[in-house]
């Protein structure tokens, strides 16, 4: 196994306030692997700072070996690492065709997005019977299988998932989760971060746990499932 | 029915003037969240590369607007990386740019001021004459005004509309953080949509000085115009602000008409402060730009 990425001592946060305390962070290619823990400590950060959006105070972060030290947001999906951002940043004011080639952005020619864009609209069918509908009046639902669908046209070999279950229906996030399953087998390496466990569980084969901008806890879902204190303590589920 | 015509005309041609310099400041603030008051010196700059090109190169005028486009780009390229992307990651860049802009038009006007002097010259791109439509004249320089400013309006429509720079530049003005996210870059981006503004500008103020005279301060009026226009259509929204400086340029002529020359611009203004108060996004207004 190679290594997709790797995270060590990474500091950071925003101007003097520190939300990343030392943490550190290892994927195998194909690998899926989730970190978990309350809102509000350091787990949206964490994938912000590593697609290059909020500035590294110290540590490091390597992709496929290579170092992303100084490489721009923009720089680094160039090098195949992916964000799908939290929430809906899809843009409002383009059909759902329009979201999806801005995804495939940084694809060369006009086949080569078709292709990605037919893998997209199997994945979500339901995005297909909407390709000329602006996004803003899609529903909630539908918004995040858009803005799923626009990570996965960039076809990256590392793509960062924050918080895909939000504010959905639990019929949808099945959906979502059906989605993510499906992208195990045809390989890139994921990480997800959601703030409950149970959904991930299901997906990953490692586990972090993130409490106060430092991951206090890691192991395979089986684990986790038998330590029911440690969710008790960090998570009161 | 020929006061009617006239006032039509009129409207128009000055609404066509208007909505060539409103895409520029709309494209700028829908973009970059930038209020570009420097757009009165691409202004003054384009009408003073024509007015040089013909005098003192005593080059044809089939190449004025070329050059006036070139150096309108060139100027905007360089207001970019001298001094836009230097601030543009700040939080207060909003309010920084705005100074920085108010001092880079003072520099342009007194830069000129010192190499062509305060005396205002015609501008040797115009046409005399008029066509003649029963009691109407269709004076030959608006018709030439109307022509190039929707040569120019097409043009940046469909840039905007279909060309990779166009979807970029409107997924950013739509999700900036996520334009990133999907890889574009958005210096570049930002360079080259200033280009565009510093272009339209400077080939706007060839029309703008055509129909007036130039003068090192010659785009300061035109940029209130602008301004005032944006903020009524909604800043930002460029089928709004093409439609509203239709419309703004026919009702200034209207009360320039009906109430008297010195009316139409404080009705205009007027007219400002209730769409501000009743709608403070603007008639077809969008909420701020996302920044990050």
């Amino acid at each position: 196994m190679t290594h997709a990425m790797q995270v060590s001592n990474l500091t950071a946060g925003y101007g003097r306030r520190q939300v990343l305390h030392n943490v550190s962070l290892d994927i195998e290619e194909g690998q899926v692997v989730g970190i978990i823990g309350p809102n509000g400590h350091g787990k949206s950060t964490l994938l912000k700072v590593l697609s290059g959006l909020v500035p590294v105070t110290s540590g490091q972060v390597f992709m496929g070996g290579i170092s992303m030290d100084g490489l721009s947001a923009h720089g680094r999906v160039e090098q195949g690492l992916v964000q799908i951002p939290q929430g809906d940043l899809v843009f409002p004011d383009m059909t759902v065709e329009e979201n999806l080639f801005m995804g495939g952005y940084l694809a060369q020619g006009r086949s080569e997005i078709e292709r990605r864009l037919e893998r997209v609209y199997d994945l979500f069918p339901r995005l297909a019977e909407r390709r000329p509908q602006i996004a803003r009046t899609l529903s909630g639902g539908e918004r995040r299988m858009l803005g799923i669908g626009r990570g996965l046209m960039s076809e990256g070999q590392v793509v960062l998932i924050d918080e895909p279950s939000l504010g959905l229906a639990p019929k949808v996030i099945d959906m979502v989760y059906d989605v993510l399953a499906k992208l195990r087998s045809v390989s890139p390496t994921l990480l997800i971060v959601e703030e409950n466990p149970v959904r991930l569980q299901g997906i990953a084969d490692h586990i972090y746990l993130m409490d106060n901008g430092e991951f206090v806890w890691n192991g395979t879902p089986g684990e986790l499932s038998r330590n029911s204190d440690l969710i008790a303590t960090y998570l009161g589920t | 029915m020929d006061i009617f015509l006239q006032i039509l005309i009129s409207g128009l041609s000055l609404g066509a003037m208007y909505a060539v310099g409103t895409i520029a400041l709309s494209l700028l603030w829908g973009t970059m969240g930038m209020m570009n008051l420097a757009h009165g010196g691409f202004i003054a700059i384009g009408g003073y590369l024509a007015y040089w090109c013909m005098t003192v190169l005593g080059a044809s005028w089939i190449f004025v607007l070329p050059l006036a486009l070139a150096g309108g780009m060139l100027s905007g390229y360089l207001m970019y990386h001298l001094v836009v992307r230097w601030m543009f990651e700040r939080k207060e860049f909003g309010v920084d740019i705005i100074i920085a802009t108010v001092a880079i038009a003072a520099l342009v006007e007194n830069g000129l001021l010192n190499i062509a002097g305060p005396s205002a010259k015609r501008q040797p791109f115009a046409l005399s004459g008029g066509l003649r439509i029963g009691d109407v004249v269709l004076p030959y320089q608006t018709i030439l005004t109307v022509v190039i400013a929707i040569i120019l309006l097409i043009v940046v429509f469909y840039i905007v509309t279909h060309t990779k720079l166009g979807i970029v530049i409107r997924a950013i003005s739509q999700q900036q953080t996520a334009s990133r996210l999907m890889g574009v870059n958005t210096r570049s981006a930002f360079a080259k949509a200033m280009m565009l503004a510093g272009g339209i500008a400077a080939v706007s103020g060839v029309l703008v000085t055509g129909a007036t005279q130039l003068f090192p301060s010659v785009g300061f009026d035109t940029t209130i115009k602008a301004l005032v226009i944006c903020i009524i259509a909604g800043l930002g929204n460029l089928r709004g602000a093409i439609f509203m400086a239709f419309v703004l340029g026919l009702f200034e002529v209207a009360v320039q008409y009906i109430f008297g020359q010195r009316y139409g611009f404080p009705a205009m203004l007027g007219l400002v402060i209730v769409v501000l108060i009743i709608r403070p996004n603007g008639l077809f207004g969008k909420a701020t730009v996302d920044r990050v």
